[in-house]
C-alpha cells in the first residue's frame, strides 16, 4: 500500500518528558485521516514533528517515500488549532504574505486568491483589516490560506471549532471537495460525531503512545459487542419466550400491534449477526435487523480508559 | 528555493514605513534637529521681554553704567519712592546702590523683586556692567592711569584654539563634543526604539497565535534575521531621510541667509553663536561664517565619520535588536518583559552615561574599555571618533562588535525558537538556559 505520509518510531522528548514514545503512523494517500486523542497525548507534537516545526529524537519520517526535507513545507498545509493572523494588516496583503511563505509567486498567489475569495463570497474584504472582521470570517481566511499553494498533505486540527454549523458545514464541504480532487488530509479533533462523518482512517494516541489505528469502519466493528437493532412483529408469549434466548437490552413497543422494537444482544461467544438473525426468525417475523455498531465517542472513551486502567 | 527571510523582511519593511508614526518621526526629526540648532539663539534674540527696573544710586558712581542695559533702569530718590513704583506695577524690581562700602573695591547692591526672581541674565548684566563702572572709578581714584589706556587693559581676551600638528587643521574641540554627543545618542535612541519595536512584534505574532502558522512555513531563524534585518532598513531609511531633509532645510536656510535678509542674517549668526565659534558676528559677515562652518566640516572628517556611524549602528542595533526579539519570545504580554529588560537596557544606559565621561576624556581608561566592549562600544567608540581613536582600537572594537552580535544572535535565536511556541509557562532565567541548550 502506498502511503503518503510514513512515520517510524517517532520518539520526541522535553526535557524529562516524553512527548511521544516511538509512535508509528501511516497515513494512505488520499485518504482523510483522523488523529485523535485526550489533550496532551502528544497530537500537536506529532503534527509539529509533519511540519518540521521541530525534529525527533528517534525515528524518521517519510512524505512520498523521501525523507522530510525544507522542500515538503511547500507540499503540506497546515491549519493549528491556535490560528491567528496579523491583526492591522489588511486582508488580501495578509493573504498574499502568506501565499508567497508557502513558494507561490505574487501573481499566481493573487489570481489563486481572488478565486477563492470569490467562491467563498469575500472578495470585497481584499482591502479591509482583519481586526474588523469576525471569528468565523478570519477562519475563512485561514482555510483558504492553507490550501491556497494546494499541497498533496493537509493538516487540520480542530478545524471546525468557532465555526457557525452553516459555515462548518461549507468546511466540511470543502475538506470532502479536496480530498476528490486527491488531497491526503490529516484530522486532528475531539469531535468523534466528525470522525465517523469523514475520516476513513484513526489513530488514536493517548499518553505520548499510539494505542489504536486502522480505518473507522473495521475498528467500529471490531469494537462490536453484537448488539443489533430489530424491529419484530411477534406475540407477547413469544417475546417473553425470546427472552429467555437472547437478552433483550430495549424494548419499546410501537403503534401498530404485535410489532417491537429492540435492542438485543447476543451473549459472549454465542456466533456472530446470522445466529442472531436465525434465533430472532424463530419468535416472530424479522421485518428490519441491523448491527448497532459501538460510536467513536464510545471507542474513545473505552479505549483510553483501558490504557489508563492497565497501566 | 525562494528566500523566505526575504518575503519576512519586506513584509516587516513595508508594513513599518507605511505607518503614519514612521512618517511622523521622519518629518518632525529634521525639523527637531534643525530647530534644536537655531533654538538657543532664536531663544537669546527673543529673550525676556526688557523690563523697567527703578535704580537707587546713593553713591552716584552708577548713573552712566546701565544707559547701555538690556533692561531700561530709572532714576528715582529713594527706595520708598522705588518700592511705590513696583506697587503701582510700573517696575518690575528695583536695585538699590547703598553709599555703604562705596570706598572699598568691593560693591554690593540689591536688587528688589515683587513677583517674579530676576533672571540670570539680568543679574549678570548688571554685575558686568557695575563691575566695569566701579573698575573704572577705583582706577580714577586710586591711580593717574590714562582711562582710554585701562579701557585697553580691561578688554585683554585670550583664545586658544587647538591645531594639528601636521596638517595645520584647526580643531573644533567644543563642535566635536557636541556631534560625538549626537552620535552616541542617536545610537542608542536607535538601538532602543527599534529593538522594542521588535520585541513588541514578536510578542504580537505570539499572542496573536499567527506564529504556528508562520513557523510552519519558515523556520524560526528565518522569522528572527526577517524582522531584524527588515527593522535595520526600516532605520537606515529613517536616517536617511532624515540627513537629506536635515540637509535641504539648512541649505534653505542658507540660501535666505546669502540673501541678506533680516531674519537669515539673524539665522547666521545664530549659528555662529555655537560654542567654539565666538560671539555673534555682524550680518555682513554671513559668508565668513559659511566659509567657517567649511572649515568645521573639513575638520570633522564628515565622510568617515559617517561611514563609522553606520558601521556602529549597525553592528549596535544587530547586537541588541535579536535580544530584544529572544525577550519578546520568553514572555507572553508586554507587562512581563520587565524582568528581562535589565540586562539589554543597563548596558545602554551606562553606555549613554559614560560619553559625559568621554568628552572630558577621550583616551581614559574608562572611554577605552567601554568603547571596546561589544555592549557599550557602539556608543562610546562614536563619541570617541571625532576626536580620533588609533586605528588597532576602532579594528579591535568593530571585531568585537561582529563577533558579539553573532554570539547574541546565536543566544538569542535559540530562546526564540523555543519561547515562541511555548505558551502559559512563565519564563525564567532558569528556563531560559534551558532552552538554550535544547537539541533542535
Amino acid at each position: 500500500m502506498d502511503f503518503l505520509l510514513d512515520a517510524k518510531g517517532i520518539v520526541k522528548r522535553y526535557g524529562t518528558h516524553t512527548a511521544l514514545d516511538h509512535v508509528s503512523i501511516s497515513v494512505p494517500e488520499g485518504c482523510i485521516f483522523g488523529l485523535l486523542g485526550p489533550n496532551g497525548a502528544g497530537k500537536t507534537t506529532f503534527i509539529r514533528i509533519i511540519n518540521q516545526i521541530t525534529a525527533p529524537d528517534e525515528g524518521e519520517v517519510l512524505l512520498k517515500g523521501k525523507k522530510l526535507s525544507r522542500e515538503h513545507i511547500y507540499d503540506v498545509g497546515y491549519l493549528p488549532e491556535e490560528r491567528g493572523l496579523y491583526r492591522n494588516m489588511k486582508v488580501g496583503e495578509q493573504a498574499m504574505y502568506l501565499a508567497q511563505l508557502k513558494g507561490l509567486s505574487r501573481m499566481e498567489a493573487s489570481k489563486r486568491l481572488h478565486e477563492w475569495f470569490e467562491k467563498f463570497g469575500i472578495d470585497s474584504w481584499w482591502n479591509r483589516k482583519v481586526a474588523e472582521l469576525s471569528k468565523g470570517m478570519q477562519q475563512k481566511i485561514q482555510f483558504v490560506v492553507t490550501v491556497l499553494h494546494k499541497p498533496s498533505l493537509l493538516i487540520f486540527d480542530e478545524p471546525f471549532s468557532g465555526f457557525d454549523p452553516i459555515n462548518a458545514q461549507l468546511l466540511k464541504d470543502e475538506i470532502l471537495e479536496l480530498k476528490r480532487k486527491g488531497a491526503t488530509i490529516i484530522f486532528s479533533t475531539h469531535n468523534m460525531a466528525s470522525v465517523e462523518e469523514i475520516c476513513d482512517e484513526i489513530a488514536l494516541i493517548n499518553k505520548s503512545k499510539k494505542i489504536l489505528d486502522g480505518k473507522v469502519e473495521d475498528i467500529r466493528r471490531q469494537f462490536s459487542d453484537n448488539i443489533y437493532h430489530v424491529m419484530l412483529h411477534s406475540s407477547p408469549e413469544k417475546m417473553e419466550e425470546l427472552a429467555s434466548a437472547v437478552e433483550v437490552m430495549e424494548n419499546t413497543p410501537c403503534d401498530a400491534p404485535g410489532l417491537y422494537a429492540l435492542k438485543v444482544k447476543m451473549g459472549e461467544g454465542k456466533g456472530d449477526g446470522n445466529r442472531m438473525l436465525e434465533t430472532l426468525m424463530r419468535y416472530g417475523e424479522v421485518k428490519d435487523f441491523s448491527e448497532k455498531l459501538p460510536s467513536m465517542n464510545d471507542i474513545f472513551i473505552q479505549t483510553v480508559k483501558k490504557a489508563e486502567n492497565e497501566k | 528555493m525562494k528566500n523566505n527571510t526575504w518575503v519576512v523582511l519586506q513584509r516587516e519593511y513595508t508594513t513599518r514605513v507605511k505607518k503614519k508614526g514612521f512618517f511622523i518621526m521622519t518629518i518632525l526629526g529634521p525639523i527637531l534637529l534643525v530647530a534644536l540648532m537655531f533654538a538657543p539663539a532664536l531663544l537669546m534674540q527673543m529673550g525676556d521681554e526688557s523690563k523697567t527696573y527703578a535704580l537707587v544710586d546713593e553713591t552716584d558712581l552708577y548713573t552712566e553704567a546701565f544707559a547701555g542695559a538690556e533692561d531700561t533702569f530709572e532714576i528715582v530718590a529713594d527706595t520708598a519712592a522705588a518700592k511705590a513704583g513696583m506697587r503701582e506695577g510700573k517696575y518690575a524690581g528695583a536695585l538699590w546702590i547703598p553709599v555703604a562700602g562705596a570706598d572699598s573695591n568691593r560693591q554690593r547692591m540689591v536688587l528688589f523683586y515683587q513677583e517674579t526672581d530676576p533672571s540670570m541674565s539680568t543679574i549678570d548684566e548688571i554685575e558686568s556692567l557695575a563691575e566695569n563702572e566701579l573698575r573704572m572709578a577705583l582706577m580714577k581714584r586710586e591711580s593717574d592711569l590714562d582711562p582710554a589706556l585701562f579701557e585697553y587693559i580691561n578688554n585683554a581676551k585670550v583664545d586658544v584654539i587647538s591645531q594639528d600638528m601636521v596638517t595645520g587643521e584647526r580643531s573644533y574641540t567644543e563642535i566635536k563634543s557636541i556631534v560625538a554627543y549626537v552620535f552616541g545618542f542617536l545610537i542608542y535612541g536607535f538601538v532602543f526604539i527599534y529593538g522594542s519595536q521588535i520585541m513588541s512584534g514578536v510578542i504580537e505574532e505570539k499572542s496573536n497565535r499567527i506564529i504556528e502558522v508562520m513557523i510552519s512555513s519558515v523556520k524560526p531563524f528565518q522569522l528572527l534575521m526577517g524582522k531584524v534585518l527588515g527593522l535595520a532598513f526600516v532605520g537606515l531609511t529613517q536616517l536617511l531621510l532624515w540627513g537629506v531633509l536635515t540637509l535641504v532645510l539648512t541649505m534653505v536656510i542658507g540660501m535666505l541667509g546669502g540673501g541678506g535678509s533680516m531674519e537669515a542674517a539673524q539665522m547666521a549668526a545664530a549659528q555662529s553663536s555655537m560654542p567654539g565659534m565666538g560671539a555673534a558676528m555682524p550680518m555682513t559677515e554671513v559668508q565668513a561664517t559659511m566659509v567657517e562652518i567649511q572649515a568645521i566640516i573639513e575638520s570633522l572628517h564628515i565622510k568617515s565619520l559617517l561611514l563609522f556611524f553606520l558601521a556602529y549602528f549597525l553592528g549596535g542595533y544587530l547586537l541588541y535588536a535579536s535580544l530584544f526579539a529572544a525577550i519578546g519570545a520568553a514572555v507572553e504580554d508586554q507587562e512581563d518583559t520587565n524582568q528581562f529588560m535589565w540586562p539589554v537596557t543597563i548596558p545602554l544606559i551606562l553606555g549613554i552615561l559614560v560619553v559625559a565621561t568621554v568628552l572630558k576624556s577621550p583616551d581614559g581608561p574608562l572611554a577605552f574599555w567601554t568603547s571596546i566592549i561589544p555592549f557599550t562600544s557602539p556608543i562610546v567608540m562614536m563619541a570617541r571618533i571625532p576626536f580620533g581613536v588609533p586605528v588597532w582600537e576602532l579594528v579591535l572594537s568593530l571585531g568585537l562588535l561582529v563577533l558579539g552580535f553573532i554570539g547574541s544572535t546565536w543566544v538569542a535565536a535559540r530562546i526564540y525558537r523555543v519561547g515562541i511556541l511555548m505558551y502559559g509557562k512563565k519564563g525564567s532565567y532558569k528556563e531560559l538556559w534551558k532552552w538554550i541548550r535544547y537539541k533542535e
